[in-house]
């Protein structure tokens, strides 16, 4: 059979740089001095929103996305060169970029940040593409990856021009202007359409669940496009836009719900590891997404607080969540395949302890509800608080990282079945 | 599951239990991944012509090495020769009955 293995050395490093940016993220929200910092334009909240979406979303999706791209197309990865450049120039590129956003200091080396990291998009798109060229498979699933990977471009093209637009006016308008854009860009067109994509094929895999319905992704791919396309239009044209934008979001994010609660209902498999289920519970966190974006265009309530606790239910609770659980269940695996022995019984899930991943992940669940609660009723202490819980969590998250790379398996060693 | 010789296929079937699919947990042959296990004396050849869940199994490439080698332990004077197929295509009926209780199904 045609070999789909990705070389581990080579996709470890992905998860110990995104376990690193987990924890700096939290360290740099720790460094806010007032309630009133707690806001999207604040260099450490930017820092740390990058450290976020850069150092640890982006960082395991191309982590994983390396070693899933071969086996969601059916074709070995095109080339191991790419996946090098890709990490290395995004590894040296996201510090760069943090410690200029930190500073709010748009000099030369964050702009040399912003494109080396936009150099690491190109050899994740070109990876992609190149594979899927060669793939007789014509999955739903690789036009999700295509296509997030080009709005994974697009949002580091904008962030580059961002970063020029601070010291050298080359824009129109000022660089804020496009920073919404850039975000939901980014959070939207890369990393959900990425997650949803990945998702739609893995959880029936994971589960034995029969449910297959590629009308709906269409959909769901179709609406989240739509979305996009009118998201960026409410930034230049009609607000009315932004209505529509948010319209097509509510009914991709409702569709891919129905999508994956049909998984839940129709799968074989009932009894469901850890990281299968905070996946599920995490969508949950989706929920109040939707509920608070609706009053976020009405500006019923402070829209300030609203936008931040938005951003964070987003990046923290959906996004933070899904990496976790995508983490213990793609990273054991690529370890096991490479430590397996023939006469043990060990199998992945034994790569770590499921009690210490629950607790792990349950800290991350309370510290987020906590530190949006914090936001809402305007208590520095509860958000101190949860942020101490969290960079306990991305501590505990590091720990459990490092035990499943060192976990040795010995021949007859059994599994915990 | 086929086979051509009755007392040596059981045995190669009761090693072949020994070896799981890493996510499920369960061994190959009550989830019905293996099809047939063939011998022939002259050449001291295995044939096993089996399947997997998925396609795209990741795992894939790992789980046919374990059955080499599994088999090769137990039967040492003869070649294996593990060959994939995905005709007929897996489905949940293959699972034996004690897959089923295994996996908690109805």
């Amino acid at each position: 059979m045609k070999s789909y293995k990705v070389e581990y050395n080579w996709i470890f490093p992905y998860y110990v740089f995104g376990a690193l940016a987990f924890i700096s993220m939290t360290v740099l929200l720790l460094q806010i001095r007032s309630m009133d910092d707690f806001h999207f334009a604040h260099p450490a909240v930017i820092a740390s929103v990058h450290c976020l979406t850069l150092g640890w979303t982006s960082m395991l999706i191309f982590g994983a996305g390396h070693q899933l791209i071969p086996v969601i197309l059916n074709q070995p990865l095109h080339s191991m060169k790419l996946l090098k450049l890709n990490f290395i120039s995004a590894a040296i590129g996201i510090p760069f970029i943090i410690a200029g956003l930190f500073r709010f200091n748009f000099n030369f080396f964050t702009l040399a940040g912003a494109m080396l990291m936009t150099i690491s998009a190109i050899c994740f798109s070109l990876n992609v593409f190149l594979t899927a060229k060669v793939s007789k498979e014509n999955h739903i699933q690789a036009l999700f990856l295509k296509a997030a990977s080009v709005w994974l471009i697009v949002t580091c093209i904008l962030g580059v021009l961002q970063s020029i637009n601070f010291n050298h006016f080359i824009l129109p308008f000022d660089s804020f202007r496009l920073m919404n854009t850039h975000a939901h860009l980014g959070l939207i067109g890369f990393i959900s359409t990425t997650i949803v994509g990945v998702s739609s094929k893995l959880l029936p895999m994971f589960t034995l669940s029969k449910y297959k319905n590629d009308k709906i992704l269409k959909i769901i791919f179709i609406l989240i496009h739509s979305g996009l396309v009118f998201y960026i239009l409410s930034e230049f044209a009609d607000k009315l836009y932004l209505l529509l934008s948010v319209l097509s979001f509510i009914c991709a994010f409702a569709c891919f719900i129905y999508y994956t609660l049909n998984v839940f209902k129709q799968r074989l498999r009932k009894k469901m590891e850890a990281p299968i289920k905070s996946t599920w519970a995490y969508q949950i966190s989706l929920i109040p997404i939707v509920l608070l974006s609706l009053p976020y265009l009405t500006d019923t309530f402070d829209p300030n607080k609203l936008k931040f606790v938005y951003g964070n239910l987003w990046l923290l609770g959906a996004i933070g969540g899904m990496l976790t659980g995508m983490t213990f269940k793609t990273l054991p695996f690529m370890a096991w395949n490479t430590k397996k022995q023939s006469g043990s019984s060990i199998l992945p899930k034994d790569l770590f302890n499921q009690g210490q991943y629950t607790m792990m992940s349950l800290m991350q669940v309370f510290g987020v509800v906590l530190f949006c609660a914090g936001i809402l009723i305007n208590s520095f202490w509860i958000c101190k608080t949860a942020l101490v819980l969290l960079l306990s969590s991305s501590l505990f998250y590091f720990y459990l990282i490092l035990k499943i790379h060192s976990f040795t398996i010995k021949n007859g060693d059994q599994s915990s079945d | 599951m086929e086979t051509n010789h009755p007392i040596k296929g059981a045995l190669a079937n009761s090693r072949l239990m020994q070896v799981r699919d890493p996510e499920i947990g369960l061994n190959i042959i009550d989830l019905g991944l293996v099809y047939s296990i063939n011998f022939n004396e002259l050449t001291k050849e295995i044939f096993v012509i089996m399947t997997l869940t998925s396609q795209f199994c990741p795992m894939g490439e790992s789980i046919l090495k374990e059955v080499e080698d599994t088999l090769s332990i137990g039967f040492p004077e003869y070649h294996i020769s593990v060959s994939l197929t995905f005709e007929p295509v897996w489905s949940y009926e293959s699972i034996t009955e004690t897959g089923r209780e295994f996996l908690n199904l109805p």
